[in-house]
């Protein structure tokens, strides 16, 4: 068995580089902020877990954006939420204005309420992950026909959107 | 309204994002919650898995240890599944080994007590720094040197992937209070501890044997 200390240091440089992206990608994926935290924690967890095979990925974001996925699908199941720890202090939650971003935001997530999961996930993982199409097939599980199929049906709804009319005409930004 | 094209697809997703925060990741607790999980694992091995030695006597040696030493209140009488006959101890079982635990174990040892006791709980007793050889050839154990020749029948159903498996002795009741003929020092506490042996884990060079606490009270080496 690897002790977990001698997986530390490569694993808090990858955790630490990766927090805020695994955060974001919950979000996009359909968690609040808050669920999303628990969901990239949970994520890590299962990467030090599995840390030999994580390094050994021939793709290692793409292996972990599996994981991720995994997470995010489980969260969605009942229960999930009660298995949520408490923890010794809690996050300081204050942040800066940004009314604009989130308007903007607003916009973009009701658009994307729009699609199915599974194209939600195929938009996640192809542009804000920036995984080719072989490497979102290989982690969803699916033929990269289908991933093709899933973005340009994605991408068409959101074209279609009306919420995005006024960001593609250079509205709120 | 123009239609998103790819570039701007991660322009929106960027968008949305924007305003996400979160704090530092927490570590502390990541590897906490991993040592619990890696610690239930362990758990759930040691009941599901089963490496099972029977330790039987030679059946030429337990009448005769019978008889000599008949008095009552050895500890290894009271072992409840202690078989009623030297044939019933014998049972050939066969080798099953699909983990290689068995495999891992071929060859001479030297078993060192350590002081902790057989229930692996942690006193000194001086007779507990014993060493003594022992030798896996195929599934059975065997050792004679301080007491009575002992063997033991193993059978390795399951190595955990943390190579800690649960390592049942028992029917060791027989030449446990005795010393070998010729000896005037006590024996060494060979089959009370194999008798206490709950699991069994592999580290470096070096076997670990340990009582259902997880207390280490032998380790074989290849000394």
């Amino acid at each position: 068995m690897q002790p977990v200390t001698e997986a530390t240091g490569e694993f808090a440089e990858y955790a630490a580089a990766r927090w805020l992206t695994l955060v974001r990608s919950a979000v996009l994926l359909g968690c609040t902020p808050s669920e999303a935290e628990d969901v990239a924690q949970e994520t890590l967890t299962r990467c030090l877990v599995g840390w030999t095979k994580v390094t050994a990925a021939r793709h290692r974001d793409a292996y972990v954006s599996a994981i991720l996925l995994n997470c995010f699908r489980d969260s969605r199941r009942s229960g999930w939420r009660r298995r949520e720890r408490p923890v010794a202090t809690v996050p300081d939650a204050s942040e800066p204005d940004r009314t604009d971003l989130a308007d903007t935001a607003a916009a973009v997530e009701a658009a994307l309420g729009t699609l199915s999961p599974g194209q939600r996930e195929v938009l996640t993982m192809r542009f804000y992950l920036q995984l080719g199409e072989a490497q979102v097939a290989e982690a969803l599980g699916v033929a990269v026909g289908t991933v093709k199929s899933r973005t340009a049906r994605a991408l068409a709804a959101l074209a279609a959107d009306t919420n995005l009319a006024d960001l593609h005409d250079g509205g709120p930004t | 309204m123009n239609p998103p094209l790819d570039e701007h697809a991660r322009d929106l997703l960027e968008r949305l994002v924007a305003p996400v925060t979160a704090g530092p990741v927490r570590l502390a607790e990541i590897e906490a919650e991993v040592a619990r999980r890696r610690a239930r694992r362990r758990a759930r091995l040691a009941i599901g898995a089963s490496v099972a030695a029977v330790v039987v006597v030679g059946a030429a040696t337990v009448p005769a240890i019978r008889d000599s030493h008949p008095g009552p209140g050895r500890a290894t009488d009271s072992t409840p599944s202690a078989p009623a006959s030297p044939t019933a101890i014998s049972t050939p079982t066969g080798v099953r080994d699909p983990a290689g635990v068995i495999g891992r174990l071929q060859g001479s040892w030297t078993l060192r007590l350590t002081n902790i006791a057989p229930d692996g709980l942690g006193f000194h007793n001086e007779l507990m720094d014993a060493r003594v050889e022992v030798g896996f050839r195929d599934d059975v154990l065997s050792t004679s040197d301080g007491v009575h020749a002992i063997e033991a029948r193993v059978l390795a159903d399951v190595l955990a992937a943390d190579e800690t498996a649960d390592l049942n002795v028992y029917d060791v009741r027989t030449a446990s209070a005795t010393a070998a003929p010729g000896e005037t020092d006590p024996p060494p506490p060979i089959l009370e501890t194999l008798s206490s042996i709950a699991h069994v884990s592999f580290q470096g060079d070096e076997v670990m044997l340990s009582a259902a606490n997880y207390g280490i009270i032998a380790v074989l080496s290849r000394d």
